[in-house]
């Protein structure tokens, strides 16, 4: 029986796919044993932190099945919060905060080349793929801790600063997807507190310019959603033209009223003025609604208007585009990354232009990207072939399936 | 502007082109022609920013309207961007008056939605477009940072571009490449002008 569980862990081991996947070199590994020992070799260099990472998380797991129901429960209590609602005090003695790198090292392994994914990546980076998420970096910690010895023979462990040591029987297949499964919540609601977190990014050290694949969608930052919003009404300090003035402004078309075209529908005439487009009911010649535009009252050196909807910015794109010296909040509207001072609200930089198209690993490939795009630092890494297409957009460079068009990675430029 | 030869064809074209032909995996020779292809030697770009390619030769035109706009700095930043930029003469098309008015202050806003109808995301270089023009069956498309889409197509060996709204242009050839990105000279303004009142 022992046999049996000991050879029902070892497959469990094999057939864990990691969350992000690591390419190194050309050509695709087509056997899982031979994938983990080069992903183990070539990111050694990076997994001290992540070992100590999956050490707290092992014995976080062994943890639950062994201590006392009191102590089980303030840990599930303690890993069901998310971070955000901890103490800053706790927040600045968290490893995490003190060094997020390490915390995401684990899971977000460094790019080396152009390789395809292993069988159980590929699925992992399909929809509806529930494949158990274990770490490379956690099964070769397993064998690190001797929880398994020479010859596949369970070893000991100890536990705690005393003494003490006991048999720690073989985790089976449940408890090492429970254990993946809690690491990934983990690690979800540590990037979702990142991402809402922008006022933070003075403490934390500046990111590598280095990539990292990314195949679980949840690891990817998502822009808001929300485009082109106009606001009813009018907008603040100019007051409500007065009818007179509105008929004047819908009579009085310009050459340029077209060149927000995104802005365009039939039902509605659209006119700029004094920094803002107004779409004008042609009807009643009234304004239905305005929107403050690029280089109008978003424009450097005037105040964030102040009934217009603020978006903060995930993390990912403040520190992909934005000027890590300065001190700014980023704001995202209408497919632009604003620099505001956040003690005057004064917008002090426009930082990019993003095309803010949706991109969901797992998804069909958004259309319009027909063309090669790839960063030229990266080229020589990610090129297109008959296996996958890669396409660059708005911080990240996608892997595509050619035959699929369904986009199978995200490879975050910052580490 | 610097200009700089096109690069080696091939690559990730090739490379596309062979995708569509096999749908599939590929053998083991045609993956190895596509490895080849992938590194292909690519002409370096130069250590200049767009903002910095702007000037001289035909387009001080859309480089004044870059800075009126204010996106100087995002074209000066990490980007990276491929700029369809329409020359001086395309400018001048719409009278000198025009020209003139959108190097205001008071034109920033137009300009800058002029500048992001003009510009998609990403690193491409001409052989970039004509390869995936011959993927693609004859045409390629991107998104800009408008919210429109450019449509690529070939006339000879002449790349043409057109907007959404019915703009047409052709590249001139003259492409720039930089550290944050591509700049194609365009022969019109991919925006429509609607006739003024």
């Amino acid at each position: 029986m022992r046999n049996v569980l000991l050879t029902t862990s070892a497959l469990a081991a094999l057939l864990a796919a990691p969350v992000l996947a690591q390419d190194h070199g050309h050509g695709a590994p087509q056997d899982g044993r031979k994938q983990a020992a080069s992903s183990k070799e070539a990111g050694r260099s990076h997994q001290t932190a992540p070992r100590q990472k999956a050490d707290r998380h092992q014995q976080a797991a062994q943890s639950i099945t062994q201590r006392q129901p009191a102590q089980h429960q303030e840990s599930s209590k303690r890993r069901e919060q998310p971070e955000h609602q901890a103490s800053s005090q706790q927040r600045q003695q968290s490893p995490h905060q003190a060094a997020p790198q390490q915390h995401e090292q684990p899971q977000a392994a460094q790019d080396r080349g152009h390789a395809r994914p292993g069988p159980q990546q590929q699925a992992q980076g399909r929809p509806g793929s529930q494949s158990p998420q274990s770490s490379r970096d956690h099964s070769g910690n397993d064998r690190q801790q001797g929880q398994t010895g020479p010859g596949g023979q369970p070893g000991r462990q100890e536990h705690g600063h005393g003494s003490r040591t006991e048999r720690q029987p073989a985790p089976n297949l449940t408890q090492l997807r429970q254990r993946a499964q809690q690491e990934r919540q983990h690690v979800a609601e540590r990037a979702l507190w990142r991402s809402s977190q922008p006022q933070a990014r003075k403490d934390r050290p500046k990111p590598d310019r280095r990539p990292v694949v990314v195949t679980d969608r949840a690891y990817v930052a998502q822009l808001p959603r929300q485009q082109h919003h106009f606001v009813d009404g009018c907008p603040p300090g100019h007051g409500c033209l007065p009818p007179g003035q509105v008929k004047q402004l819908y009579a009085a078309r310009h050459p340029s009223d077209g060149w927000w075209r995104w802005r365009q529908q039939q039902d509605a005439a659209y006119r700029y003025d004094s920094g803002y487009v107004y779409r004008i009911n042609p009807a009643t010649q009234t304004i239905v609604s305005y929107v403050p535009v690029l280089g109008g009252a978003l424009a450097v050196g005037n105040a964030w208007p102040s009934n217009y909807a603020v978006e903060q910015a995930p993390d990912y794109y403040a520190d992909y585009y934005g000027d890590y010296n300065k001190p700014y909040a980023y704001r995202y509207a209408d497919n632009v990354l604003y620099g505001v001072d956040p003690q005057s609200n004064q917008i002090e930089q426009i930082a990019a232009l993003l095309t803010g198209s949706d991109w969901s690993i797992g998804q069909a490939m958004p259309d319009g990207y027909g063309i090669y795009n790839v960063p030229y630092d990266y080229r020589d890494r990610y090129y297109d072939t008959s296996d996958a297409w890669y396409r660059y957009d708005d911080g990240y460079v996608y892997r595509i399936d050619p035959k699929t068009r369904l986009i199978e990675a995200a490879i975050q430029l910052l580490a | 502007m610097k200009k700089l030869s096109i690069f080696a064809l091939g690559m990730p074209l090739a490379a596309l082109a062979l995708a569509g032909c096999s749908g599939g995996k590929g053998t083991a020779n045609e993956q190895a022609a596509v490895a080849d292809a992938g590194n292909a030697t690519m002409v370096t770009p130069s250590d200049k920013t767009l903002a910095d390619m702007f000037g001289g030769d035909d387009l001080d035109t859309m480089g004044d309207v870059v800075k009126t706009a204010g996106l100087d700095t995002v074209l000066d930043g990490v980007g990276p961007y491929t700029v369809f930029a329409p020359t001086d003469d395309a400018f001048n098309a719409l009278g000198t008056d025009r020209v003139d008015a959108m190097k205001q202050d008071d034109m920033k806003a137009q300009d800058a939605a002029l500048v992001q109808a003009h510009i998609v995301p990403g690193f491409i270089t001409a052989a970039d477009i004509a390869n995936a023009i011959d993927a693609g069956n004859g045409s390629a498309r991107m998104t800009t940072m408008s919210g429109g889409t450019l449509t690529f197509t070939k006339s000879g060996d002449t790349i043409q571009v057109a907007s959404d709204d019915g703009s047409q242009a052709t590249l001139t050839g003259d492409e720039a490449l930089g550290s944050n990105g591509a700049i194609h000279p365009v022969s019109a303004l991919l925006v429509k002008s609607t006739a003024a009142s």
